[in-house]
């Protein structure tokens, strides 16, 4: 057994098992936490596909921006809305079947796709996921959608402060 | 030479339409009364100086154009083509548009600027449209121009909109030639549906293929849209009424220009009646029932405009039965010649109810001393009306007759003869009172001074010289129209003149030497005099089929609409409205339930894809539908290969 | 280590996350749900173009993590939002669309 598939393994049996502690714990909170890791996990695997400008980014605006803001807003509403943040589930058993069947729909279509099967053992790896060639292909050939992409942030960000904005309004009415 | 001519037909086109955008589109200019008045006359003056120099040359040219160009359908052409009968048109449209343009400065004086400027719009676009009508090279744009020449007529009858009888006027006209439109219509798609093109000289040599019953049925609707458009029997009601418009508009529109549409339209798809002749008889009958029942209803009018409308009526009618007997020929010089004296009779007419603001000939009276000149052009254009010799009327009514005559259309022959006769009667009834009348009806007032500044008077003169002279130009008029004048000598020669002067003669009785009174014998045919007076009860019989007819109509479509249309719509939408409340269950409100349901629809596409090879016999389907999308990805990432 | 393990890790993972989005009560769990869904998705997209060696798989990755960022912020404002007018933060308790 190759040194890489031990890695590959362990991190997979990481990503799954803090990927089911994160939607099955009882704390929002701390599946919050849970799904951090399991996004550290995911960037790790990145890792070993080559792909390390994504690790990077994975762990950057993944398991560091959206899980801060994730915790973040968690807190606030926690402190505004006094609520408890325990988490219950409902629907279990027909939330579990629907996953179950759509993991058996997806394996049976990769399984029986013939194209997938010329794809696994076609090409090496030399000199792919390198940052700098990743970087020129961005800024070159994927450059407008970068551009597009960029607005699309910038629409994000001012459409949540709308949002947040109007919920602030609101609330000094409800106190007068 | 050619881009000479060419440039030269824009020039008469043209103009008019650029005035009439100006004034329609800049409302300073509009606002003004001499920029609009001159901006208008301007054009026309270019027009008219074109449609000379045309009529010099004589050229034989078009403009073509295709619109919606295809290759594989025939494409709709529009254009604008010369040929002698178009100059001959271009220039009565233009120099009787000048003359009452030129007029209507003096006569619409005390209207307010705008008015004024909104009347010089119309009179812009209506030259224009029929320049253009007259010069259309397409049964399609030739339709164009015929509405918006309606158009104008409409706009001009109800210039004056605030009095309610010329706006009802001007929705009359409107309704009437309207109602002959749809025939018009009907019968020009009709015979683009037998020849699939609307283009006139393709049509003409398409023409002889289409089956005689549905060219005669086309041809018959076409002729309905002459008869709006020309006020001939029974749809003339509306040209009387449309004298409560402007006398100057009177004169372009309801004598000289729009009014013998219907005659040109026949005249150009002449080639098209030709090869079946029921249309024209029936023109010919039309022709002369107009002819006749237009002169009799001219002898009891009392006001000198509508005079004039019932004489344009009936002269109108002698141009159709010209038309209906084959003769194209006469039928225009008629045509041509009465243009010029029936304006010149309705400016004269204007200027006198101008300066005494009454149209009743009974509270004139007496005129002739005060202004011998309008009297005088009055007289020239009474006698060309009633064909008196050295005047113009004379040859083209003659010509008219003599050929009804010589084509052996006797008794066409006589009715006519016997309306020349009532025609000069009628004219010179309205002479003799207007201008040598007591001045009865006006209960004791002198008849006011007759103001008559040279901006009336010249236009007036202009046509009096060309009513004068024009008669003797028939023989060069028949040479440019490339037809031969026909040279008739029979006995009957002088019988048309003669019958004119009976004519006189016997209003002079009346009228004028008294030796009869009008009253007794009015009195002893008062059942004739009744009918006339009540205008045979065509308006009242209009009347109640407007009311009664469309009305019943009315209300069985209401019924229909109301009750099966709405019925439907209301029965359908009462069951989606109780579906739709059983169906709303299925909306829980929760989002994850929603994608349960996404869910379900990616398993039944799943066991659809699974199934599909089994499914194909039944589907009809060729591909499988996974080994399908395995070939696009397949395709796809070659593509991204290259 | 093959694209055949890398995509049943993607699977099972993306199964894992709708899971969670169907039986979380609490929005945010749902959209921690949501993004581990997002998370597999990405991962296949990275193995696929691994196994192709293409960059195209990474660039998209990597579009897809910027348009989560997007979504996760204007996500949670609109979870701020709705807990302020509803006054839960339970998804089964917001129901004003139900028909």
């Amino acid at each position: 057994m190759h040194w890489d598939n031990i890695i590959f393994f362990l991190l997979a049996t990481g990503l799954v098992s803090t990927s089911v502690a994160a939607v099955s714990s009882k704390r929002i909170l701390r599946s919050a936490i849970f799904l951090a890791i399991a996004l550290l996990f995911t960037a790790f695997v990145y890792l070993l596909l080559g792909a390390e400008l994504l690790a990077g980014i994975q762990i950057l605006l993944y398991a560091g921006g959206v899980i801060t803001l994730i915790i973040f807003a968690l807190l606030i509403s926690e402190k505004l809305g006094d609520q408890k943040l325990v988490e219950t589930h409902h629907g279990v058993i027909p939330a579990l079947t629907a996953s179950l069947l759509v993991l058996f729909i997806l394996l049976y279509f990769t399984w029986s796709s013939p194209r997938i099967e010329s794809l696994s053992n076609s090409r090496s790896l030399s000199e792919y996921g390198v940052s700098r060639t990743l970087s020129e292909v961005l800024f070159s050939t994927w450059v407008l959608p970068l551009e597009i992409l960029s607005v699309l942030l910038l629409a994000a960000i001012i459409g949540a402060l709308v949002l947040a904005r109007q919920e602030k309004t609101k609330g000094e009415e409800r106190e007068q | 030479m050619f881009a000479t001519s060419e440039t030269l037909l824009i020039l008469v086109i043209l103009p008019p339409f650029i005035s009439f955008a100006l004034n329609g589109l800049i409302p300073d200019l509009r606002k003004n009364k001499k920029t609009s008045s001159g901006i208008s006359i301007l054009a026309i003056v270019i027009s008219a100086l074109s449609s000379i120099a045309l009529v010099v040359i004589n050229p034989d040219t078009d403009i073509v154009f295709e619109w919606i160009p295809l290759t594989s359908f025939s494409p709709i052409i529009f254009g604008f083509f010369i040929d002698p009968i178009v100059l001959i048109m271009f220039l009565i449209v233009s120099l009787v548009s000048l003359a009452v343009q030129v007029y209507s400065l003096d006569y619409l004086r005390e209207e307010s600027p705008l008015s004024f400027g909104r009347y010089y719009t119309f009179q812009s676009l209506f030259a224009f449209s029929m320049l253009g009508f007259v010069a259309s090279l397409s049964l399609l744009q030739i339709y164009i121009f015929w509405e918006l020449v309606g158009l104008c007529s409409y706009l001009l009858i109800g210039f004056w909109y605030t009095r309610p009888e010329a706006s009802r006027a001007a929705v009359k006209a409107f309704w009437v030639t309207r109602f002959g439109d749809v025939g018009f219509a009907i019968g020009m798609v009709l015979l683009w549906g037998a020849t699939g093109t609307f283009f006139l000289p393709e049509l003409f040599i398409k023409a002889p293929e289409i089956s005689n019953p549905f060219l005669t049925l086309s041809l018959f609707l076409i002729v309905l849209g002459a008869m709006g458009k020309s006020a001939q029997f029974p749809l003339h009601v509306w040209l009387p009424d449309a004298m409560e418009g402007p006398t100057p508009v009177s004169a372009l529109i309801h004598a000289a220009t729009m009014v013998v549409a219907g005659i040109y339209l026949i005249l150009r798809l002449f080639p098209l009646f030709e090869l079946t002749l029921d249309p024209l008889v029936f023109v010919m009958w039309i022709g002369t029932i107009t002819a006749l029942l237009g002169a009799c209803l001219a002898i009891v009018q009392n006001d000198i405009k509508r005079i004039l409308a019932y004489s344009t009526v009936s002269q109108l009618g002698y141009m159709m039965a010209a038309l209906g007997a084959g003769g194209a020929g006469v039928a225009y010089f008629h045509l041509f010649t009465h243009a010029f004296f029936k304006s010149l009779l309705f400016l004269a007419a204007g200027s006198l109810i101008h300066s005494l603001h009454t149209s009743d000939i009974w509270s004139m009276g007496k005129l002739a001393k005060k202004t011998p000149q309008v009297t005088a052009l009055f007289l020239i254009g009474s006698l060309a009306l009633s064909g008196v010799f050295p005047f113009s009327g004379h040859f083209s009514k003659d010509e008219i007759l003599m050929w009804m005559h010589v084509r052996g259309f006797t008794l066409h022959f006589i009715i006519l003869l016997i309306t020349a006769f009532i025609t000069s009667f009628y004219m010179f009834r309205a002479f003799f009172v207007v201008f040598f009348g007591k001045g009865e009806s006006t209960s004791g007032q002198e008849v006011q001074e007759v103001k008559t500044p040279w901006v009336m008077t010249l236009p007036m003169w202009i046509l009096a010289v060309i009513t004068i002279f024009a008669g003797f130009q028939a023989g060069n008029f028949f040479n440019f129209l490339g037809l031969r004048l026909e040279e008739v000598h029979t006995h009957l020669e002088y019988l048309p003149l003669i019958v004119s002067i009976l004519g006189i003669a016997l209003a002079w009785t009346f009228y004028q030497g008294r030796y009869l009174s009008s009253k007794n014998v009015a009195i002893s045919l008062s059942p004739i005099n009744t009918a006339l007076e009540k205008k045979f009860w065509m308006d009242d019989v209009y009347l109640w089929a407007y009311r009664y007819v469309l009305d019943g109509l009315s209300i069985v479509c209401g019924w229909f609409d109301r009750y099966l249309v709405d019925g439907l719509v209301n029965f359908t939408a009462y069951y989606t409205k109780r579906a739709s409340q059983k169906l709303r269950t299925i909306q829980t409100g929760h989002a994850q339930d929603y994608l349960y349901g996404i869910i379900i629809a990616i398993l039944l596409l799943f066991f659809l894809s699974i199934l599909s090879p089994y499914l194909s016999p039944f589907l009809n389907e060729k591909e499988n539908s996974v080994e399908f999308s395995e070939q696009i990805i397949q395709k796809g990432l070659q593509d991204d290969d290259d | 280590m093959s694209l055949y393990h890398i995509l049943f890790l993607s699977f099972l993972v993306f199964s894992i996350g709708l899971f969670g989005v169907l039986s979380r009560r609490h929005v945010v769990g749902i959209l921690i749900g949501i993004e581990l869904m997002f998370n597999a998705a990405n991962l296949a997209i990275v193995g696929i173009a691994w196994s192709m060696g293409v960059l195209t798989g990474q660039i998209i990755a990597l579009f897809g993590i910027a348009i989560t960022a997007a979504e996760v912020a204007v996500g949670l404002a609109l979870f701020l939002l709705v807990e302020r007018l509803t006054n839960t933060v339970y998804a089964d308790k917001i129901d004003t669309m139900r028909g």
